[in-house]
């Protein structure tokens, strides 16, 4: 099976605040509010107009940041990315 | 005592609005360089990330003004309850008579959570449940049931 | 025969509408230093009614209508009247008012300058505002905290103080009689006495405060400070708020200014006093 590729909420669907360690998120669309820790506003911002599987974000995610040291990035990032698409900010391509 | 660098782990917030995404400034740790990438916390794998706000005002609105579920509604008062909930006519074999008196919001919550609903033996009380998670909209305590039924 | 009332409390024309007299004069008397609605018009309606119609004679038994109910909700004895007038009256602005973010939250001005006091039902957050409102401080409200949601800023809400249980003999020993209503006893809270709020927080209930302290007061928590972060304090502020869903993005706007600007501390206390004391030293911190 060919891995997942995803796609972020349009940003301007999005009203985003950050407050301190979490972020407040506001849904336009569906008029919920979410609170998200990192990394999840970092995965949206590289999948914003740039779709991409789970290891596509692991590499864009090192570009822009140093990680913490994890034996499986790319596993936790697809955990996250399937809890982005719980909430409907991320859809797969 | 209360200024920002005191704040449990938390950096100081006064102008990062609308830059969720962006990698935060180095928060006043003292040695750190601005020119310094910012670290990026993934966090343990299992462990979500993300928490959806779900003000719990109507249950709150429920509980204070202590709402109540007739079984069945006064407008169907005289008729049985079957084991599944609906209602026929009185005397059917295997049916329940109507509850003496209307079940509190609170009786019925903890009911659908397992205790047995007061002064009812069990199958006449599965049977007022299931007669209970019927309700429609317009009927006599579909609110309260409604409202026992959001997520706190 | 129906008997009514009419009165202005901040933003908001009440009209009270009731199958029974004596309540209505209760909120006569009690409301009786506080104006008329603007322009006479009511904006939000609230009725008592008997649940029955021969339960206006025989164990009256008060239903709480209006522009909003909550149907099925177990009605009251008369003997709790005005309370069921003043449960009516939150329920219309709790439900119907969009035109502020509203807060469960009591609130106490100085100088311009407002501490929001949110907690849950026996934290103590509306017998400490009544402390702090018979002190240097003006009462705003003791229910809601209604933030402006362009300006952020307070808008006075000053109905009655609803004193509950131990304070209400607390409160009896500072002020004078004519300024508390009857006491009612057995209600779901238990013992329940309205206090009017002093003349200054009536007469300047159009003027609005700048909020610049968020306070959790916790009655009965181990004794201390604690610095709440903002996003703690933005999680309790929506789950305090009747009206956050339905305002949208606007109370989103608004309450993430307001938790980043403002700061927030959680207050442990055991005594009215003990709180008093706790806010005026928090606040001596804040700059007040």
């Amino acid at each position: 099976m060919p891995p997942t590729t995803w796609v972020a909420a349009a940003p301007d669907r999005l009203a985003s605040q950050q407050l301190d360690v979490l972020s407040a998120v506001f849904d336009r669309a569906s008029g919920q509010t979410h609170l998200l820790a990192e990394p999840l506003p970092q995965i949206l911002a590289v999948l914003n107009n740039a779709p991409g599987t789970s290891l596509d974000v692991a590499n864009r995610l090192s570009i822009s940041f140093d990680i913490e040291e994890s034996d499986s990035l790319a596993q936790r990032i697809s955990e996250c990315l399937d809890e982005l698409a719980a909430l409907g900010l991320v859809v797969k391509a | 005592m209360i200024d920002d660098s005191q704040r449990d782990g938390v950096p100081p917030g006064g102008e990062q609005g609308e830059t969720a995404a962006t990698p935060r400034r180095d928060a006043g740790a003292a040695g750190h360089s601005a020119a310094r990438r910012t670290v990026l916390m993934v966090g343990a794998a299992g462990v979500a990330a993300a928490v959806t706000i779900r003000p719990a005002f109507a249950q709150t609105a429920a509980s204070v003004f202590n709402c109540e579920i007739p079984v069945p509604d006064p407008a169907n008062s005289g008729r049985y309850i079957a084991l599944n909930g609906t209602l026929v006519p009185a005397g059917t074999r295997g049916a329940f008579p109507g509850a003496a008196r209307a079940f509190k919001g609170e009786e019925v919550r903890q009911a659908l959570q397992g205790r047995s609903l007061p002064g009812t033996s069990y199958e006449q009380g599965q049977a007022y449940l299931n007669y209970i998670r019927r309700l429609r909209a317009g009927q006599s305590g579909f609110t309260c049931y409604a409202s026992i039924q959001m997520p706190r | 025969m129906t008997h009514s009332a009419s009165f202005r409390v901040g933003p908001v024309g009440f009209r009270i509408v009731s199958d029974w007299r004596e309540p209505v004069r209760q909120l006569q008397q009690l409301y009786g230093a506080y104006p008329a609605p603007i322009a006479g018009v009511a904006t939000a309606t609230a009725r008592i009614e008997a649940a029955r119609p021969w339960r206006r004679w025989l164990r009256p038994a008060v239903h709480i209508r209006g522009d909003y109910i909550i149907p099925d909700a177990l009605p009251l004895p008369l003997s709790q009247g005005l309370l069921s007038a003043e449960m009516a009256m939150n329920l219309q602005v709790a439900l119907g008012w969009r035109q502020h973010m509203l807060l469960h939250a009591s609130a106490v001005e100085q100088g311009g300058r407002a501490i929001i006091m949110v907690g849950a039902s026996g934290s103590g957050k509306s017998t400490l505002a009544a402390m702090l409102g018979e002190g240097d401080w003006r009462l705003l409200g003791d229910e809601f905290a209604m933030l402006g949601l362009d300006d952020g800023l307070l808008a006075p809400f000053p109905r009655l103080v609803s004193l509950k249980n131990e304070s209400i003999a607390e409160m009896a020993a500072r002020v004078s009689v004519d300024r508390l209503g009857p006491l009612i006893i057995g209600t779901p809270k238990g013992s329940i006495r309205h206090l009017v709020p002093r003349a200054d927080a009536i007469a300047r209930m159009d003027e609005p405060a700048r909020p610049v302290l968020l306070l959790f007061p916790g009655f009965g928590e181990q004794a201390g400070l604690r610095a709440v972060a903002p996003s703690e304090a933005f999680m309790r502020l929506t789950d305090s708020s009747t009206n956050y869903v339905a305002l949208g993005e606007p109370a989103f706007v608004a309450l993430t200014r307001l938790v980043r600007d403002v700061p927030a501390v959680a207050i442990g206390y055991a005594s009215g006093a003990q709180g008093v004391a706790a806010v005026e030293a928090l606040w001596a911190e804040v700059g007040g």
